[in-house]
C-alpha cells in the first residue's frame, strides 16, 4: 500500500473495504481525534468516544461523497462530542460552546486558516469549501483534468497542516 | 475566533498503545465483519448444541431421556418448558463464544448485538422446526406456545447475556487497570 496516497484516495479505497487503507488513514489521524477528545470529555469516557469515532467513520464510509477527509472526519468527530455531552446532559461551557458551532463556523475557520496560504490554493480552497464546487466542475472552471485538480486539492491541504 | 478546528488540526497527544491497537482492531472488524461473525456462529452453535445432552428430548447424558432431571421442567407445561429449553441452548452457545473471543471481539458483538442476535436465533428457530417436520418420534410440547416461548426467550435471554456479560468484564478490567 503507498502510504503516500491522499487521505481523500484511501477513504476511497476504504469504501470499497479495503482494510489497509483504513490503517493509513488511522495512523495519520489519531493522535488529532485523541487529542481533541481528551481535551474536551472526562478521561474515562474518552476512550470509548475514540473509538466510536474511528468505527463511525467507517461505518458511515458510505456517505463520504469525495470532499476534505479532514473536515468530514472533524465533523463526524465534533458530532461525536456534543452527542457525549446530549447524552450526560452536563451543562457546562464547553457543551454550550460545542452545541452552538453550526457548519458556517466550521467554515470561518477555514477562511481564516487559508487567509495565509498563496491566493490561488486559497481560491481552490474555498470554491472547493465554501461554494461547494466538485472536482469535475472545478476542472471545468480551471480548463484542467479532474485528475490535476485532485493533485492541487491533496497539496492545498498539505500545505494547510504544514502550516498549522 | 473559533479554534475548535485549528485545535483538532494541531492536536499531537500520544495515545496509550492500547488503545491505539484496540481502537484500530475494532475499526477493521467494523469494516470487514464477516470473519468475526463466522466465529461467533460457529462457537454459538457448538456451545449450544453440547446442551443437548441435556435435554428430555434429545439428551443423551446423566440428565436427559424420560429419566432425567429435566422431566420436572417438562412437567411444568410448554411455556415453562419454552422458556428453559432456549434459556440453556443459548446461553451454551453465547457463554463459549464469549469465552473465545476476544475482548475488542466482544466489544464490536456487544455494539451490535442486535444485528447480531436476530439472524441466529431466527435461523436456529426454522432450522429446528426443519428438523422437528423431518425426524419421526413425539414431541412433548407441539404446540404454538412452546415454540413462541422458546423464540422469544433466545432473543431476549441472548442479548440480556451479552450485555451482562460485557459489563461485568467491563467492570473487570477496569477494576484490574486501577488495581495495576
Amino acid at each position: 500500500m503507498n502510504s503516500t496516497l491522499s487521505d481523500e484516495d484511501l477513504m476511497g479505497l476504504v469504501q470499497k473495504g479495503d482494510s489497509q487503507a483504513l490503517g493509513i488513514l488511522y495512523e495519520r489521524h489519531a493522535e488529532r481525534v485523541w487529542s481533541y477528545i481528551i481535551k474536551r470529555l472526562p478521561k474515562e469516557s474518552a476512550e470509548d468516544v475514540f473509538q466510536d469515532c474511528f468505527v463511525k467513520l467507517v461505518e458511515k464510509r458510505t456517505s463520504w461523497n469525495g470532499q476534505p477527509f479532514i473536515l468530514w472526519l472533524f465533523v463526524v468527530l465534533r458530532n461525536l462530542v456534543i452527542d457525549f455531552h446530549r447524552s450526560r446532559k452536563i451543562e457546562d461551557k464547553v457543551f454550550e460552546r460545542l452545541s452552538k458551532i453550526e457548519e458556517d463556523e466550521v467554515q470561518a475557520d477555514f477562511n481564516e486558516l487559508i487567509s495565509t496560504m498563496p491566493s490561488e490554493t486559497a481560491k481552490l480552497l474555498k470554491e472547493f469549501f465554501k461554494e461547494g464546487l466538485s472536482y469535475k466542475e472545478l476542472a471545468a472552471k480551471y480548463e484542467s483534468s479532474e485528475m490535476t485538480i485532485r493533485k492541487r486539492m491533496s497539496r492545498a491541504i498539505a500545505i494547510l497542516r504544514k502550516g498549522e | 475566533m473559533n479554534h475548535d478546528f485549528k485545535d483538532f488540526i494541531e492536536g499531537k497527544e500520544k495515545i496509550p498503545s492500547i488503545i491505539y491497537s484496540d481502537t484500530l482492531k475494532l475499526a477493521r472488524i467494523s469494516l470487514n465483519p464477516k470473519f468475526l461473525l463466522m466465529k461467533f456462529y460457529i462457537l454459538n452453535l457448538l456451545g449450544a448444541l453440547a446442551t443437548l445432552t441435556i435435554c428430555p428430548q434429545y439428551g443423551v447424558g446423566p440428565f436427559g431421556g424420560h429419566l432425567g432431571f429435566v422431566n420436572l421442567i417438562m412437567g411444568l407445561g410448554p411455556v415453562a418448558c419454552g422458556i428453559f429449553c432456549s434459556v440453556i441452548f443459548f446461553a451454551g452457545g453465547n457463554i463459549l463464544s464469549w469465552l473465545c473471543l476476544s475482548s475488542i471481539e466482544r466489544k464490536w458483538i456487544y455494539k451490535n448485538e442486535y444485528s447480531v442476535i436476530t439472524p441466529y436465533v431466527a435461523v436456529l428457530f426454522v432450522i429446528g422446526m426443519a428438523v422437528r417436520s423431518i425426524l419421526q418420534g413425539h414431541i412433548h410440547h407441539d404446540v404454538i406456545s412452546y415454540y413462541g416461548s422458546w423464540l422469544v426467550t433466545g432473543f431476549l435471554f441472548s442479548i440480556i447475556l451479552l450485555t451482562t456479560m460485557y459489563h461485568i468484564k467491563k467492570v473487570q478490567d477496569e477494576d484490574f487497570s486501577k488495581a495495576k
